[in-house]
């Protein structure tokens, strides 16, 4: 009893015995982490070589689900509609992004300012669940858009907008959008205006200002507002399941409807997939950004010598 | 802005307000619909009513997920709190060799995959015979918010001025009074913002919940989420406007607290604080 008695005294004292107060400190989030995290996905991890057939599920070690994942051409239909999608979502968050992040942070009214981050970050604070039903309404057969597109003469009986593709974009470039403005405008608040300045000074219009000065200096930012959507897209589910309506089939969706059907194998290999290629997709973001930048530091380098 | 052109600035202004249109209109239908008679993906309606509000005083599936929503997220962000700030201390002052592999690794879940998360829980609560209730998903949406804190909480720590806590020391005070009096008080201002980015994050998240929960634990976007698949009646519209309403009292009163708390200023880089003590330059 006396030993725990001084360890317990020597815990208090500064400096010493760091490491048991450094585990006590780490200790509650070790076990949540532990247990619940790492134990889940481990089990998880355990279930891709089971076997499924017939509805059942066979306990084993077995490559199957991998083979089967990796061979079948439906499959990679399906990883190709995810890859797709979240390509044309991160291509059109960009186009709307910059020039609303440009914007931002180049008023100089704080009451301008702050009306347009309120509705940039707004939706952000709505379920994503509500923001889809909202799409719902508006891209429905009898909705919102189609009525617009008919009194403008653009259609006579309206586009089918929901449950396509498209409509999946859409909502999709509405729910990420918020996460390609910060970084940006992050960026762009931050640079240094006088570089801007004196490019004007020394007789840059302002296109040429834009092309030479902001663009490369944001091009941090749009690596960081890049990789965030286009791996957030990669594993969205809500949005494709409500607006696809089971009938754009994306990875996650396909996940959620194996899992309904308890073939785990199969739901195992896919979340996989789509954990490494959100991966290897942050990775090679960051590389190309990288390279991007280097390649302009050593010209910049030139230039001086 | 010496020389900009008139007219490219007019043009960005123009989509500016298309875009910010585009942000808007979602929300602006959702209000639209909740009031409107006849079905709800009619535009324009036929007519203006507040049936659909006197509705859902009987829809008490609603006002049940409603309250199982806060006591998951309050649940989740308070054990992602006092874990995260335990193991954000243990790393920022006092590292160890690997402890930036233990920092990663509790980082880790903002990439995993959400869906892969809630498959992953569905499996091992049940095998511990825990999965349809609460208690569950607290646990699983505190390991999904746990990297907020661990981030937020972990920068204020590394940037707090070690000076106070070693003249606290020389004073005498032991380390858990140094924590309760020197470290937490600097920490509130992270404490509360990483809060509640966690609580509204828990309170959105649907993959995590939705193959987890039974159904008198449902939480209120699962709930939306299983009505919204079977039917397509305005009360989804009035359950989608208090939500939205909600959401902006939340932010108004995050805001208010964060105005009453000094040094946010300084934080955000608007203002210079007076005293000496904050480091955040």
């Amino acid at each position: 009893m006396s030993r725990i008695a001084e360890r317990i005294v020597n815990l208090y004292s500064f400096g010493n015995r760091t490491w048991v107060a450094r585990l006590l400190l780490l200790l509650p989030a070790l076990a949540l982490m532990g247990i619940v995290y790492l134990g889940g996905l481990l089990i998880f991890g355990r279930y891709s070589f089971d076997i499924y057939e017939n509805g059942k599920l066979i306990r084993g070690w077995d490559w199957g689900a991998y083979r089967a994942f990796l061979s079948d051409p439906y499959y990679w239909k399906l990883i190709g509609t995810t890859f797709r999608i979240a390509f044309k979502v991160t291509l059109w968050s960009l186009l709307l992004a910059y020039p609303l992040a440009y914007c931002i942070a180049g008023l100089k009214k704080p009451g301008m300012k702050q009306l347009l981050l309120l509705l940039t970050f707004l939706p952000l604070l709505v379920s994503a669940v509500v923001r889809s039903y909202g799409w719902q309404l508006l891209l429905s057969k009898q909705g919102f858009m189609n009525w617009l597109f008919i009194r403008l003469g653009l259609t006579d009986e309206g586009f089918s907008m929901i449950y396509n593709e498209t409509g999946v974009v859409v909502a999709l470039v509405h729910i990420f959008l918020p996460f390609m403005v910060f970084p940006i405008l992050n960026v762009l608040s931050q640079s240094d205006a006088s570089l801007k300045a004196a490019a004007q000074d020394l007789g840059a219009g302002s296109w040429r200002t834009f092309l030479t000065i902001t663009l490369p200096l944001s091009a941090r930012g749009i690596a960081s507002g890049v990789q965030i959507v286009f791996t957030l897209c990669l594993t969205a589910f809500t949005t494709p399941q409500l607006i696809g309506g089971g009938r754009v089939m994306t990875l996650p969706v396909f996940i959620y409807q194996r899992t309904l059907d308890t073939n785990w194998p199969m739901a195992a290999v896919a979340s996989l997939f789509l954990l490494v290629s959100s991966i290897v997709v942050s990775l090679l973001v960051n590389k190309g950004a990288e390279m991007l930048m280097f390649r302009r530091s050593r010209k910049g380098g030139q230039a001086y010598g | 802005m010496v020389k900009s052109n008139r007219g490219t600035k007019l043009l960005l202004y123009i989509f500016v307000g298309a875009v910010a249109i585009y942000l808007l209109l979602p929300l602006l239908m959702i209000m639209l619909t909740s009031v409107g008679s006849g079905s709800a993906s009619k535009f324009p309606p036929e007519g203006l009513t507040l049936k659909w509000y006197a509705n859902l005083s009987e829809q008490t599936q609603f006002l049940d997920a409603f309250k199982n929503s806060l006591i998951a997220s309050t649940g989740a962000v308070l054990l992602a709190l006092i874990t995260g700030t335990l193991a954000a201390l243990a790393i920022v002052q006092y590292p160890f060799p690997g402890s930036g592999i233990l920092r990663a690794f509790f980082v880790s879940p903002m990439v995993m995959p959400k869906i892969t998360l809630g498959i992953a829980y569905l499996i091992l609560f049940s095998k511990m015979h825990i999965a349809g209730g609460l208690f569950a998903l607290i646990l699983g949406e505190a390991v999904i918010v746990l990297p907020f804190v661990l981030t937020l909480v972990g920068s204020a720590l590394a940037n707090l001025h070690p000076a106070h806590r070693e003249a606290a020391a020389d004073l005498g005070a032991g380390p858990m009074r140094i924590f309760f009096t020197i470290t937490l008080p600097q920490l509130r201002l992270s404490l509360l913002l990483s809060g509640s980015i966690a609580f509204v994050f828990t309170f959105d998240q649907v993959e995590a919940a939705l193959l987890l929960l039974r159904q008198d634990s449902y939480t209120l976007p699962i709930q939306l989420f299983l009505y919204m698949e079977k039917w397509q009646d305005p009360t989804i519209a009035v359950v989608s406007v208090v939500l939205i309403a909600f959401a902006l009292a939340l932010f108004m009163t995050i805001k208010l607290v964060l105005r009453s708390v000094p040094g946010l200023e300084s934080l955000f880089g608007r203002r210079k604080t007076k005293g000496g003590l904050d480091q955040n330059e």
